[in-house]
């Protein structure tokens, strides 16, 4: 069976659970657990890692990794990275601090977003408060990484599939 | 008419151009302009054209009028906008500066001071870009993005997405992009042409003409050999159309 892997990365709650399950052909595996920390604000959180799949013929498979979202967990980050083709980051805007938030991501997966393919999603999008779309970009430019920040809610499939167009034409023209 | 020669080195000379505003706060923005000039701010001169840095609209624009305006400037230029109006703005556009009425003078001030910012970092911007020689050039050109445009830029038009996509991983010409994109190449390069213009992408010079960035040498990225073919196989399994 030969494998490829996209991986769904991003704060606790931000939806990573959410995206994949809308996508994927099989019921996502998930390895969630009863919160202990009462400041994310929902019962059960992903400790290891969320798994959901897309079959591209017999002997192929798209697999879609979600991390888990505590920083606690940032080892796992880079052993599902390996050999990823591209990288979602989500980020949730109703968090305290969204851009801070984006930065711990881009940093802990700096490597493959230089080789791969990166799109920002930024969920829970409330344009009545900071930060602002250009916020983010402004903040990635600073950090020379200019990817595609779009704000999205991953509960709907089209813009799931709208995600991932983005990141295909990126690593189309990697390629 | 003001030139640059009549500027102290630090100043800057603005353009402005008014439309749809009340006598009263025309009369109130122009006062304050002169207060604002005189202290050592950048100087602002009226002009009857378009053409102009700033386009001040005040409240008698129609809505669906004004939602023009702020479509056409998304894509023009990196023209700023002072808003004298309640009207509905998105606050990710970096060129509109609201003022909503009545217009009072702090208010005003405040808002010159980040339209002059605006202004000072869009000229600092296309002066660090090789200069830019119209339609020749941009046939062989190549270009960077620098920034992720923002939404009002694409106006809803998935191709220029897309296209911005292609750009953040690579530097592309023309031809490049009209091949990586399948999409005419007029549309290409009109796509580049507003990038380069609103100063989301920038040409590059001769010695940066590496394309691509180098590989790490212990990269993790997948092997690219082998993967012909398996991004229309992910496209046709998610129901996407080929880029």
């Amino acid at each position: 069976m030969i494998e490829h892997k996209i991986l769904f990365t991003g704060t606790v709650g931000a939806g990573k659970t959410t995206a994949i399950q809308a996508i994927s052909e099989i019921p996502p595996v998930c390895t969630d657990v009863l919160s202990s920390d009462p400041t994310i604000g929902k019962e059960k959180t992903t400790v290891a890692l969320d798994y959901g799949e897309i079959s591209l013929g017999k002997t192929e498979r798209l697999r879609l990794y979600g991390t888990p979202g505590q920083q606690r967990f940032a080892f796992m980050w880079k052993i599902l990275a390996q050999g990823a083709l591209g990288l979602v980051i989500l980020v949730d805007h109703s968090r305290p601090d969204p851009l801070r938030d984006l930065m711990i991501y881009l940093d802990n997966f700096k490597t493959l977003i230089q080789e791969s393919a990166c799109v920002v999603v930024i969920c829970k999008m409330d344009e009545s408060h900071p930060p602002l779309l250009e916020d983010f970009t402004q903040a990635m430019k600073q950090k020379q990484m200019v990817y595609p920040v779009i704000p999205a809610d991953v509960r709907d499939k089209e813009q799931v599939l709208w995600i991932l167009e983005l990141l295909l034409v990126q690593m189309e023209t990697r390629q | 008419m003001m030139h640059d020669n009549d500027l102290a080195e630090d100043e800057i000379a603005i353009s402005y151009a008014s439309a749809c505003c009340s006598r009263r706060d025309l009369v109130l923005l122009k006062s304050v302009l002169s207060l604002y000039g005189a202290q050592g701010h950048a100087v602002w001169h009226y002009h009857r054209s378009r053409e102009v840095d700033v386009l001040v609209i005040g409240p008698e624009i129609a809505s669906a009028e004004a939602a023009a305006v702020l479509h056409s400037d998304a894509r023009n230029g990196g023209q700023a906008m002072l808003w004298i109006n309640d009207l509905p703005v998105s606050p990710d556009n970096p060129r509109v500066f609201q003022c909503k009425p009545p217009l009072r003078a702090l208010q005003l001030v405040a808002k010159l001071k980040q339209i002059e910012l605006y202004i000072r970092q869009q000229r600092a911007r296309q002066a660090a870009s090789p200069r830019f020689e119209g339609r020749e050039q941009l046939e062989t050109a190549r270009f960077a993005l620098i920034q992720w445009p923002p939404l009002d830029f694409f106006s809803g038009d998935k191709d220029f997405l897309r296209m911005s996509s292609m750009l953040s991983v690579r530097r592309m010409t023309l031809d490049e992009l009209t091949l990586q994109s399948t999409r005419p190449r007029e549309k290409c390069r009109k796509f580049l042409y507003e990038m380069h213009r609103a100063g989301y992408a920038r040409l590059i010079g001769p010695e940066e003409e590496n394309p691509l960035p180098p590989a790490s040498a212990q990269s993790n990225a997948p092997k690219r050999s082998g993967l012909n073919g398996l991004f229309s196989r992910i496209r046709a399994s998610l129901g996407l159309s080929s880029a």
